[in-house]
């Protein structure tokens, strides 16, 4: 097809890395785990130093202790040595995950679409400015994902699906030409709303690319 | 590059229409149509409020839509999250509105220290909601929300919006004062 021009957006936006430590703390159920996270999780590794713990709330009985072994640092590490300090925190969250970065200045951040979003943003600087209709096109998608797939009801959910496998005939990713943020965040919706069995052709086939990339193994062993 | 907004008189994208008021630049339009959409050079880029929302903030920053860090765009997001999937729905209003209050106990707009599409969104919700505008009819309307709505109506670039779509308001109250006179006659 014609080449298409980026529009881009003149504009820095403050990131809060590279002054200092970075605390991140998410807030999850561990039954229904965000299973992006584990994905983001070994993003960030690739381009940060992470110092990752996890906890089990008192509130929470019978956890599957895997999960708290999935986002964890080795034993023998200082906090000092590293970027970003991420904290997951298995708790009962009444309206889905949470994200708490600077308590006093903010609300918290609700969502498992909205806490990738903001990991996205650490892992890609660029993404609100570089290619302004691919990012909105991204936050579109990531909005079906969280309307249609993560709260919506079955109609909702195989249109969205019908919807995905259409983009994914001629495409091999969900947005643009290459992998992003979005396929994890699909990825995970799709698992999470028990559709991946089902799903069509266009979709199964871009299911299993994601899947065979070393970046999910550990959400693999979250659905496992 | 031109940019054109098309508004819907049957369902106008009030956040959308605010973010075009509040941009002010020549390259940036709106008039009514069929339906909302966003254009570049005349051809459809986006058509759902958000997508119309986001595009515009991005391409017109000076406008401060979107929030200024990281931390901030990302609470925006979170606001569209909660106007549209919580606010939007009948069945979490209340839930909803109370969790809002709590929130703008302290605070004068709901991302930073200016108005962004947070604002937008949540104003658009409120101001097309039976439930709120009946809340309101009935004084059951939570203290900050009822301040910070009619604090927003009161803004410049709202009075324009309400303004230009008196429809899209007069038929949400034209339901309230049916239920009212509904909920007399029971009396």
């Amino acid at each position: 097809g014609a080449s298409r021009v980026k529009q881009t957006s003149n504009v820095v936006i403050p990131n809060p890395l590279g002054s200092g430590i970075h605390d991140i703390v998410i807030n999850a159920d561990p039954s229904s785990p965000p299973l992006s996270l584990f994905v983001l999780f070994e993003m960030l590794k690739q381009k940060f130093r992470v110092l990752a713990t996890s906890y089990t709330h008192s509130s929470v009985t019978n956890i599957d202790s895997k999960l708290c072994e999935l986002i964890k640092s080795g034993s023998q590490v200082t906090r000092g040595d590293h970027d970003i300090a991420l904290s997951v925190v298995w708790k009962k969250v009444k309206y889905g995950p949470e994200l708490v970065v600077s308590p006093a200045k903010q609300s918290v951040i609700l969502g498992e679409v909205n806490i990738a979003r903001y990991i996205n943003r650490l892992l890609y600087p660029g993404f609100d400015t570089e290619d302004i209709v691919e990012a909105t096109t991204c936050d579109e998608w990531l909005d079906t994902a969280e309307n249609q797939l993560i709260n919506g009801n079955s109609k909702k959910r195989n249109a969205a699906v019908k919807s995905l496998n259409v983009r994914l005939k001629k495409n091999d990713w969900t947005v643009g030409s290459q992998f992003s943020l979005v396929d994890v965040v699909m990825w995970s919706a799709l698992h999470q709303s028990q559709l991946v069995g089902g799903a069509p052709e266009n979709v199964q086939k871009w299911l299993n690319s994601c899947s065979s990339m070393p970046l999910f193994q550990t959400a693999l062993k979250a659905v496992s | 590059m031109a940019v054109t907004v098309t508004i819907s008189k049957e369902k106008p994208a009030l956040s959308a229409l605010l973010c075009v008021e509040t941009v002010k630049n020549k390259d940036l339009t709106w008039s009514f149509g069929k339906i909302n959409d966003l254009s570049t050079d005349g051809s459809s880029l986006f058509t759902s409020t958000p997508s119309i929302c986001r595009f515009i903030g991005r391409k017109f920053p000076e406008g401060k839509l979107l929030g200024d860090s990281v931390l901030e765009r990302t609470e925006v997001d979170h606001w569209l999250s909660f106007a549209w999937s919580y606010l939007g729905c009948s069945s979490s209003f209340n839930d909803s509105v109370g969790y809002l209050d709590g929130v703008l106990g302290p605070v004068t707009y709901l991302v930073g220290t200016s108005l962004t599409v947070a604002d937008f969104a949540v104003w658009e919700v409120l101001h097309l909601s039976l439930s709120w505008h009946t809340m309101l009819a009935i004084s059951k309307a939570p203290l900050n929300v009822k301040r910070y709505y009619e604090f927003l109506c009161a803004q410049d670039v709202f009075k324009i919006v309400q303004e230009s779509t008196p429809e899209a308001f007069a038929s949400v109250k034209q339901q309230v004062s049916q239920s009212k006179a509904k909920s007399t006659d029971k009396k």
